[in-house]
């Protein structure tokens, strides 16, 4: 697959040492030191660690992708994540295990692809995919492959996949989408790994009458070179071949023939990410090295600055990763393209980018959570609440804050309130969850908010994790015409996040309720359920009342920006959904046909409804809210809503059985 | 007198308003997946604004069901009722009553906007004008007397007065004006044109009835015609035919076309420029602009219009829809289209808005204050 490589690989050395001299005039000791390391990096499965400095620069060197100008330790983060299913690599090495870090195997791939492709990046969930392309599987059922195991069978996956993505969706078998997904993987580490065959690529000079008019040695020639030499000579050339017969033309044509055909190869391939900033303010998309080739030979365009870039790329591709010259390049490389970011004002959230993800605030807010909910647990060894309950209601700010303090960072390098995405509605449910937690403790003070809160927050971040790892896209993206209003995405989408966080919490409520019901480890008259069933309706009154506002404010937005307040879209429904289901029990409550045991039932129901119109109705495909489409998730969901229809019926007997027995007593 | 009394009581009481409640639940829900199925504009026609429907539970149960419009219209009264003239005026606890004041005032919003309001499109390329809406559902029969100074009558035969001429049913209609009548049917909701012969078919074409789209503006009308009186002629009408039906009658020259529903503007439109951006190295829409000149009367100013940011005038309200075609490749001329509104009860949800959110702070925020003070209390005891 890597076609250019062999060739490159070929003339590796001559051009490398020609680069050496011309870039920086390095002596010769230092030459052939450096050549001498890169000789001793080429072996596929020991590709020489990147130096910490280096990684430093490439973290924060900005590339726009997707829309938006993000840190290359972004792009990288999302490409291991989408092929591993998570963010390191582990490695089979010679000499032990080892793991790479995210930026690293990036670099591997731009740089040393023929080691990249030994590295198992490649999740397959079940062997029978593996199995289908002819190749053997590993001994477990889900495992990783690379790209070297996998290349046998590579024809066959494509051949495999394009069936399998004729078939209608909704009957595709879990091989299918196994085969496609990972034939689109396949396709996506290709990309990556032949994206610098323009640093890589030579043009051979002394056969080709075009450039040997242009290039006096008979040394290949570089795309740099091309660049900079053929088009400003185009003109005379055709003007030439008008003189001429047409068998003096011919060798002149090959010529050209064959090196607007290696060009028009290698533009496809360096299409991938836009590295260059335009040097004028007012036009948005940045250039690829693609758009760099093809506006050398636009006449109307000056090139000088970014035909630089290419050639930087060129001399760090030829340079081993610890050596001086890679280092001093890659500075003068990041230096230029970040003041000419920071002069366009696309800078300024690179480097907080990056931190944000190496913070890891998400991380080790997700285990503080587990932390708090182990003292919770902890704390129910007492049989009242006591000083070690307080400490571990108070364990629950930590992960609150880190938590809060993730999306607060998120706001800042978005420029966007806190929820635009589905990604973002997990993290800021999970938060209002562990919040009402936190703070419902000191009200009631029987350990229970406190207990859900630890148990919200863990859960809304393992599931936010996970829901990561499955998209495999960065949790950023751009945000589409109808949804750029940073008003209206902070009211109403903030408002309703808030109620569905709210109505889940008033379900967990009512599971804790219902299980004290099965579990008689309570008499059926204490107080407890009283105290319960009060912060339960507090919850759902909670619930109500924002996701009233929130679906109102909403229907004033859509009113504002497309002329109709309400639409009978499934999203609007869904929310219409939980409100009507909370005025019926508020209204059931007032009229005294509700008590507290049927209020825990009816907030269980709640929780069901709110997870339909969270996930479930994204999961329909229709309507106007498609930034939220979401395939493959009605197994889970119909699980989850048969689960929970089981523990109403189990609560529901015991609350029944348990008043017949109190009522005889 | 006792049993009025009662029969108010009882709309007025909280019985009654959970079982209506959990009616519209049941409702909203079938609904929504309906949507699925029969698509947005037939769901909501069926389940949102009908009296009764029938829905068929797992696509075959079938289950009786009051429709959206009788039940909101029967939550409306027992709201009114029960929260409002019969609920308990204290001042101490206002915040009820002034968040059901609110919800009733957007269910009044919805039934203005609802038989009062129009919607419909304006597609404009640039430097075209426009002078009317178009619907996106409604058609209508126009006949139009051709006339060298284009001021010839217009009549228009809208679109639920033959719609329900299906198999053998037909309408007549005639008017002292003119001097034919016309016949129409059958009618197809969505149709699409084919070789054939029968009574149907009109110089070996005829009218095929096709399944209706899963987006209702998708849908192509056709009908039969047959004129008489001093015109004798059969003719189809298609919602898609581009040129009119011409007809000679009593020396006068008259066109028949099937198009969508118009209104007329009071005022001009006309579209100088459209530019649509999208997010760099993405197919994600950025921002759409109509940049536009508003010629009103002798009065002429030029306006900008963007996702968003409507143009308001003159109770109308332009908004940045949509644009085409959608395959246009680069350089080929595009068209915007803006959708149009003119709704009096526009800005009552934002006021019903305020008063629920105000009245639901308030009465949440006193039900919390007590809890917290009796809690308080207890604790001293």
């Amino acid at each position: 697959m890597h076609k250019s490589k062999d060739k490159a690989g070929a003339c590796f050395f001559v051009s490398f040492s020609k680069n050496c001299i011309k870039s920086t005039g390095m002596n010769k000791i230092l030459l052939l030191l450096a050549c001498f390391s890169l000789l001793a990096g080429i072996s596929a499965a020991e590709a020489p660690r990147w130096p910490s400095e280096v990684l430093d620069l490439f973290a924060v060197l900005p590339v726009q992708e997707s829309g938006r100008v993000k840190p290359l330790d972004t792009v990288a983060r999302f490409s291991l994540l989408r092929l591993n299913g998570k963010r390191t690599l582990t490695l089979d090495a010679a000499t032990g295990k080892r793991s790479l870090s995210a930026l690293e195997w990036f670099l591997d791939c731009l740089f040393q692809p023929e080691a990249a492709d030994d590295y198992r990046c490649f999740s397959v969930d079940s062997y029978e995919a593996v199995v289908a392309l002819g190749i053997e599987p590993h001994g477990k059922k889900r495992d990783r492959y690379s790209y070297n195991e996998l290349r046998p069978g590579l024809d066959r996956l494509m051949t495999l996949a394009r069936q399998a993505s004729e078939i209608p969706r909704e009957t595709q078998t879990f091989i299918d989408t196994q085969l496609i997904t990972l034939a689109n993987n396949v396709l996506a580490y290709e990309s990556l790994t032949q994206f610098l065959d323009f640093a890589r690529a030579s043009y051979e000079t002394s056969g080709n009458a075009l450039l040997a008019e242009l290039f006096e040695s008979e040394e290949p020639a570089r795309t740099s070179g091309i660049l900079k030499q053929v088009p400003g000579h185009l003109e005379t050339v055709v003007q030439k071949s008008q003189t001429l017969t047409d068998k003096e033309r011919e060798p002149l044509a090959q010529g050209m023939n064959a090196l607007f055909t290696q060009l028009d190869t290698l533009t496809t391939t360096a299409r991938l990410f836009a590295l260059f900033p335009p040097e004028k303010g007012e036009e948005i998309p940045w250039l690829s090295p693609a758009d760099i080739m093809e506006g050398a030979f636009d006449s109307g365009t000056s090139m000088e600055i970014p035909i630089g870039f290419v050639q930087a790329f060129e001399t760090l591709v030829n340079a081993p990763p610890a050596s001086p010259l890679f280092l001093d390049t890659l500075k003068r490389l990041h230096t230029a393209v970040t003041s000419q970011a920071a002069a366009r004002g696309e800078y300024r959230h690179v480097p907080l980018e990056v931190h944000y993800y190496r913070g890891r605030y998400l991380f080790f807010g997700q285990w503080l959570f587990v932390l708090a909910f182990i003292l919770t647990a902890l704390s129910w060894l007492r049989k009242e609440a006591g000083r070690l309950s307080l400490l571990a209601n108070f364990s629950l700010l930590p992960p609150i804050l880190l938590l809060g303090f993730g999306i607060a960072l998120r706001c800042i390098i978005r420029e966007r309130p806190p929820v635009t995405t589905l990604y973002e509605t997990i993290l800021f449910t999970a938060l209002i969850g562990a919040s009402l937690g936190f703070l419902l403790e000191f009200v009631v003070r029987n350990r229970i908010p406190m207990s859900l809160g630890a148990l919200f927050g863990a859960l809304g971040m393992f599931f936010a994790w996970r829901y990561e790892a499955r998209e495999g896209t960065d949790t950023m993206p751009a945000v589409i015409a109808v949804l750029d209003t940073n008003f209206w995405l902070a009211t109403h989408v903030t408002t309703i996040i808030v109620g569905y966080g709210a109505g889940l919490f008033a379900s967990a409520l009512g599971h804790v309720h219902v299980f004290f019901r099965i579990f008689p480890f309570k008499k059926h008259a204490s107080p407890f359920f009283a105290d319960l069933g009060r912060i339960t309706y507090g919850v759902l009154a909670f619930c109500l009342a924002f996701t009233l506002i929130g679906t109102v404010l909403g229907g004033i937005w859509a009113a504002q920006s497309w002329g109709r307040f309400w639409g009978w879209d499934p999203k609007e429904n869904g929310a219409l959904l939980i409100i009507l289901w909370a005025l019926a029990v508020l209204h059931a409550r007032r009229g005294g046909y509700l008590r507290h045991d049927s209020i825990a039932l009816s907030a269980i129901v709640l929780g069901m409804i709110v997870v339909f119109a969270w996930w479930g109705v994204n999961a329909l495909g229709v309507g106007l809210h498609s930034y939220g489409f979401t395939r493959g998730i009605w197994g889970a969901l119909s699980l989850f809503w048969a689960l929970e229809a089981a523990v109403i019926t189990a609560g529901g007997t015991a609350m029944w059985l348990r008043r017949g027995r109190a009522d005889s007593a | 007198m006792t049993r009025l009394k009662d029969f108010i009581r009882f709309l007025g009481s909280y019985g009654l308003s959970v079982v209506l409640l959990l009616t519209l639940l049941l409702l909203v829900f079938f609904g929504t997946l309906e949507q699925t199925r029969i698509g947005l504009y037939e769901a909501q026609q069926k389940y949102f604004e009908s009296f009764f429907l029938v829905h068929r539970l797992f696509g075959r149960l079938p289950v009786p069901l009051p429709g959206g419009y009788l039940l909101l219209a029967l939550v409306f009264v027992s709201m009114l009722i029960g929260a409002v003239i019969r609920a308990p005026k204290r001042l101490s606890r206002p915040g009820l009553l002034i968040a059901h004041t609110g919800i009733l005032m957007l269910i009044l919003a919805g039934f203005v906007g609802y038989h009062y309001s129009i919607s419909g499109n304006m597609p404009l390329y640039e430097g075209d004008s426009g002078r009317s809406i178009r619907s996106y559902y409604d058609w209508e029969i126009q006949i139009t007397e051709m006339d060298p100074a284009d001021s010839g009558l217009r009549f228009i035969i809208p679109q639920e007065q033959f719609q329900d001429c299906t198999g053998e049913r037909t309408a007549v209609f005639r008017h002292d004006s003119l001097p034919f009548q016309l016949e129409t049917g059958p009618c197809y909701l969505n149709s699409v044109v084919e070789q054939g012969n029968g009574p149907a078919a009109v110089e070996g074409v005829i009218l095929r009835a096709a399944e209706p789209a899963q987006s209702a503006e998708m849908n192509v009308p056709g009908i039969f015609v047959t004129l008489s009186g001093d015109a004798s002629e059969k003719g189809l009408l298609w919602g898609m035919e581009k040129a009119p039906w011409l007809i000679q009658a009593n020396g006068r020259n008259y066109t028949i076309a099937l198009k969508r529903r118009e209104w007329a503007l009071p005022f001009i439109l006309t579209l100088n420029a459209f530019t649509h951006e999208k997010h760099p190295g993405t197919e994600l829409p950025s921002a759409f602009t109509s940049r536009l000149t508003l010629q009103d009367g002798d009065a002429s100013r030029d306006v900008v219009i963007r996702m968003n940011e409507p143009l308001r005038h003159r109770g109308y309200t332009f908004y940045q829809a949509s644009w085409g075609p959608a395959n246009a490749q680069e350089g080929e001329p595009l068209y915007s289209v803006l959708a149009v509104t003119r709704n009096r009860a526009a800005q009552w949800p934002l006021y019903a808005s305020c008063l629920i959110s105000f009245g639901l702070i308030l009465h949440y925020g006193q039900v919390l204050f007590r809890y917290l003070k009796r809690g308080r209390a207890e604790t001293h005891a």
